[in-house]
């Protein structure tokens, strides 16, 4: 029983024994929004042909059980992802514990600013 | 809050890296599956991060929260063995410096960014250097690269057995013609020839019998 539909999404698209990467370079989806999709970071399909072109990548036949289990979970999740402004206590879960960058002259806060607002824009 | 990377030597990093791989690859396949495992053995997502080299010159990091694996999105997308080499380095931290995630968190980003600045250096380069080991040990094991070593000493025979002992430069060439067998960038099979003193060991190979062979395979780790 799934609680989520990126969940879901996942525990398929391993079962056909495919990696995140393979699975968007042989069906020609775009990795990051499928990542964020599976990590609940981001609304699942709501319209019926992608959601369609996703099920047929997973090997699920439109008006299986299997279809409406994938339809549900995309409805309920959608009101679940997370909006608005990403907190500091989300965005301090997904920071570098240490910063490659790190100098003799010490760590280049401007850089690190930058890495967390395009961090940030990772999470919506 | 000071931050102490524990000191592990190459030996430590190699106990790590055969309980890794005696509990998630022990068939010792090559490529070892190092994506897969990531994504379904431990359960981390892989999240391709555009320009994270380009512009904060990391090809990747594991979070805070160690669920998520930051790749390089142009490093995912067109060099596999670097990106192989990335994601066994951040399984390394990932194994091996759990406590040190654990030891520290963050309430605000200003918190985060005194943290950074508080750190000395050489604490930054022992973390990377055990990354890098493990990511060395797990992609190329020890077990795997003798036996590819033996198999390629035995391809050259011909070439090289009037030779009284086999130079450095032959490794250089026999990491090219290993990479391709483990996935991974040339350099990264001759540090594994070097720290395993895989030339020394081979270096008079062709003279040896074929008893004195076994016997050096019995020496290794």
């Amino acid at each position: 029983m799934y609680t989520s539909f990126g969940e879901f999404f996942s525990a398929k698209r391993k079962a056909l024994g495919k990696t995140l990467r393979e699975f968007c370079r042989e069906n020609g989806f775009d990795a990051p929004n499928l990542s964020r999709i599976e990590r609940g970071l981001q609304t699942p399909p709501q319209g019926k042909e992608k959601r369609l072109q996703y099920a047929r990548a997973l090997g699920i036949k439109e008006g299986s059980d299997e279809w409406l289990e994938f339809c549900d979970l995309a409805t309920i999740s959608a009101g679940k992802i997370p909006e608005g402004i990403v907190s500091d206590k989300e965005l301090m879960a997904q920071i570098p514990i240490l910063f490659r960058s790190i100098k003799k002259e010490g760590v280049d806060k401007e850089k690190i600013e930058e890495l967390l607002k395009a961090l940030k824009k990772e999470l919506r | 809050m000071t931050f102490k990377v524990p000191y592990l030597n190459y030996e430590n990093v190699r106990e790590h890296a055969k309980i890794f791989l005696s509990k998630y690859h022990p068939s010792l396949k090559l490529p070892v599956p190092i994506e897969w495992i990531i994504e379904s053995d431990l359960g981390l997502h892989i999240h391709p991060f555009p320009n994270l080299y380009r512009i904060f010159r990391q090809s990747g990091f594991l979070s805070h929260d160690r669920k998520v694996i930051y790749i390089d999105e142009y490093q995912y997308d067109n060099f596999v063995e670097k990106y192989r080499f990335t994601l066994a380095h951040e399984v390394g931290h990932f194994v091996m410096h759990k406590s040190l995630y654990e030891d520290h968190s963050f309430g605000s980003v200003q918190e985060y960014i005194d943290f950074l600045q508080s750190i000395p250096q050489k604490e930054l380069y022992w973390f990377e250097t055990q990354g890098d080991w493990f990511a060395g040990q797990i992609l190329v094991p020890t077990e795997r690269l003798n036996e590819c070593c033996v198999s390629l000493l035995e391809s050259n025979r011909e070439r090289f057995a009037d030779s009284d002992y086999l130079s450095p430069e032959f490794w250089s060439y026999a990491s090219n013609a290993l990479a391709e067998i483990f996935e991974v960038n040339p350099i990264v099979v001759e540090i594994r020839i070097r720290n395993e003193s895989l030339s020394e060991a081979y270096k008079d190979y062709y003279q040896k019998t074929s008893k004195q062979i076994k016997q050096c395979f019995a020496n290794f780790p």
